[in-house]
């Protein structure tokens, strides 16, 4: 049926391979990372990583910095583009350097505690000899890092309202009120009187670009705390390898058109770049590249962080 | 009903941990040296020994946190190594730091580990109260674990251990950082759950084993050097039985009490004014405290002080672990197998 439909579309066959392999490759990490999740859950893992985050002062602090630098770009950003038609607010929203900064400050924060707390508090030792997979402690903690995170993207949410609002005719939100008596059909028709006033499709596939980058940054973070007791070098390895991973692509400029030594350089540096595989989703783009490239660096993260908590007990 | 029944019995006495050989190398430092026990249904054990003797790893190795280099632990048959969860699922382990997460509060804390350590969940709730009520921490259920003093702490690690309830429970050091009165009321605690539980403690406090324990393993530089009932180990060890201050003439006192049946010899030590302390050392395991004070009343001397000196383990500890020392360390053999 895939192949029919593959068909269908007229792709070059090596695209249809490099999508079945794709898609494949996919399922089989989200399949794993559904049963580690529901298995994570059951047992109570994944809330107590939960509970963790949010009992702690920090993550409120984070979470009240995270909306507020976010309402300042959007201000700014909105006031700056008044007027300039053509370039889309999400695109420059999911792009900004604040985008960015933000991020390579946040996710080793949320991920340095992660293990390297465990480890220095003793409490790894109570953990591991309760009847537990490490697979399972690694993925609930992954897991409700991820969630966090994507708790401290909710209140952009608001300021798509905010877009909205200003995009949208009078009497735009007296029209979806009336849409309620549609039942259980009226998010769907909300949404779709939404894209008349506003392309909602670009602001979903940002919102997931930022979750597939932040699960493959997330895992990275969490392999440095796996190795360390000390949450500041967990901190700061996740920093600069991140900020490694996002940088590479801006050495291509470095890199003569057509090395003789390493011809496909550019390239790989450009398909390796973070901030290139990031850069189609606020345009709307679902690249299969960049999605099995986080999916990847996220399962070989967590895969090595796994060997890392079982290496402690060789030693 | 019955088959259960039947079981049961026919499982009574058997062991519930069985340790063989296990080794535990830490690069070129040798932490355990094939060291060998078991431990029978509600036996409660003492491993005793000195700081860094090799303790702590022992008891990693058997809660399955640490891996040995060679030798097998099973826990019920299930063995440590090939089934891990199986086996951790059967052991209840208060690790020697007790180390708790302060964020939470004791109660979430303990239904968390119930939960993980798979206990159902209508029974959850039941089982929590049953250790909490154990351990005397139901007043502090719904304070934050950061607030908590140490002993407070200790026990609910010691709660958190009897949740399911497991049927070996291991506990490194459970009277470590607490005060006297703390440590009696863990002590207390321990020997309450004697019958029902199978408990292997370690310790470095002597009187501990001899307070709590059936029998002491003794482990001195990564072996164990002794595995014997405390009674037979503390009797064993010196042959000095009694002790008495008696107002008497000396020649008498000396020549009389050495007479008795039974006794190997007698230090005397003059205390002024007519008094003597006396020490009898006993040759088999008798008590001659009444020939002792039948002598005294045929003889008009009179008796201040009579009591027996146990000797406490603390001898039995010092001779094995000196006597272990002056021996040349066997060497190692390659790990059998070491596959």
């Amino acid at each position: 049926m895939l192949a029919g439909a593959l068909m269908t579309w007229e792709l070059p066959w090596e695209t249809a391979l490099f999508a079945a392999l794709g898609g494949l490759l996919v399922a089989l990490l989200g399949g794993t990372a559904l049963v580690l999740l529901v298995r994570g859950w059951a047992k109570g893992l994944v809330q107590k990583e939960l509970r963790h985050f949010f009992y702690s002062p920090i993550a409120w602090l984070t979470m009240a910095g995270f909306a507020l630098v976010n309402g300042f770009v959007f201000l700014f950003l909105v006031d700056l583009y008044t007027g300039t038609p053509g370039e889309p607010l999400v695109r420059v929203f999911f792009g900004t350097g604040f985008f960015w900064v933000l991020q390579l400050i946040v996710i080793p924060a949320i991920t340095m505690r992660l293990l390297a707390e465990e480890r220095s508090r003793g409490t790894l030792e109570t953990l591991l000899t309760a009847p537990v997979r490490d697979a399972e402690v690694v993925f609930a903690k992954f897991a409700a890092a991820l969630g966090f995170y994507m708790v401290l993207w909710l209140p952009t949410v608001l300021l798509l309202g905010v877009a909205l609002h200003f995009a949208a005719p009078e009497g735009f939100w007296a029209e979806l009120w009336a849409l309620r008596a549609r039942g259980l059909g009226w998010p769907a028709a909300a949404v779709a009187r939404a894209s008349e006033v506003m392309d909602l499709g670009p602001v979903a596939t940002a919102y997931a670009g930022t979750f597939l980058m932040g699960a493959a940054w997330i895992a990275i973070g969490l392999l440095a705390s796996a190795l360390t007791r000390n949450q500041i070098v967990a901190f700061i390895g996740t920093f600069v390898t991140l900020l490694l991973l996002l940088s590479v692509g801006q050495l291509e400029l470095l890199v003569p058109s057509d090395p003789m030594w390493f011809p496909g350089l550019r390239e790989v540096l450009r398909a390796v770049s973070f901030s290139h595989a990031f850069a189609g989703f606020p345009s709307g783009v679902v690249d299969t590249r960049a999605v099995v490239w986080f999916l990847s660096v996220a399962a070989y993260a967590l895969f090595l962080a796994v060997r890392a908590l079982e290496s402690h007990r060789w030693r | 009903m019955r088959r259960r029944a039947s079981e049961e019995r026919a499982e009574a006495g058997r062991s519930v941990l069985r340790v063989q050989e296990v080794t535990k190398r830490y690069g070129e430092v040798l932490a355990l040296d094939r060291i060998s026990f078991e431990i029978g249904r509600g036996e409660v054990v003492g491993f005793l020994g000195a700081n860094g003797a090799g303790k702590t790893t022992a008891m990693r190795i058997i809660a399955g946190f640490v891996p040995p280099s060679s030798g097998r632990v099973t826990i019920e048959n299930v063995d440590a190594f090939a089934d891990p969860l199986a086996a951790r699922r059967l052991i209840g382990y208060l690790p020697e730091s007790a180390a708790l997460y302060p964020d939470l509060r004791v109660g979430e804390y303990l239904r968390f580990r119930a939960r993980l350590k798979g206990v159902e969940r209508r029974r959850r709730a039941a089982e929590v109260a049953r250790a909490a009520e154990l351990c005397g921490i139901e007043e502090v259920l719904g304070r934050p674990i950061e607030v908590l003093s140490r002993g407070f702490r200790q026990r609910v690690g010691l709660a958190d251990a009897l949740l399911g309830p497991p049927r070996l429970l291991v506990l490194d050091e459970p009277t470590a950082g607490l005060d006297p009165h703390q440590v009696r009321q863990v002590r207390e605690l321990i020997r309450s759950l004697g019958p029902q539980h199978t408990v292997l403690l370690s310790t470095h406090v002597l009187s501990e084993v001899e307070a709590v324990c059936s029998r002491a393993l003794i482990i001195h530089q990564g072996r164990i050097v002794a595995a014997e009932p405390v009674a037979r180990a503390a009797r064993g060890a010196a042959g000095c039985d009694l002790e008495a201050e008696l107002v008497g003439p000396a020649e008498e006192i000396d020549a009389v009490l050495r007479a008795l049946p039974g006794v190997a010899s007698v230090q005397r030590r003059a205390l002024g004014g007519g008094a003597h302390a006396v020490r009898l050392c006993i040759e088999e395991q008798r008590d001659l405290r009444e020939p002792l004070g039948r002598a005294a009343l045929a003889h008009g001397w009179v008796v201040r002080l009579l009591r027996p000196v146990r000797p406490s383990l603390e001898e039995v500890f010092v001779r094995c672990t000196a006597g272990a020392d002056s021996q040349p360390h066997a060497p190692v053999p390659a790990p059998a197998g070491a596959a």
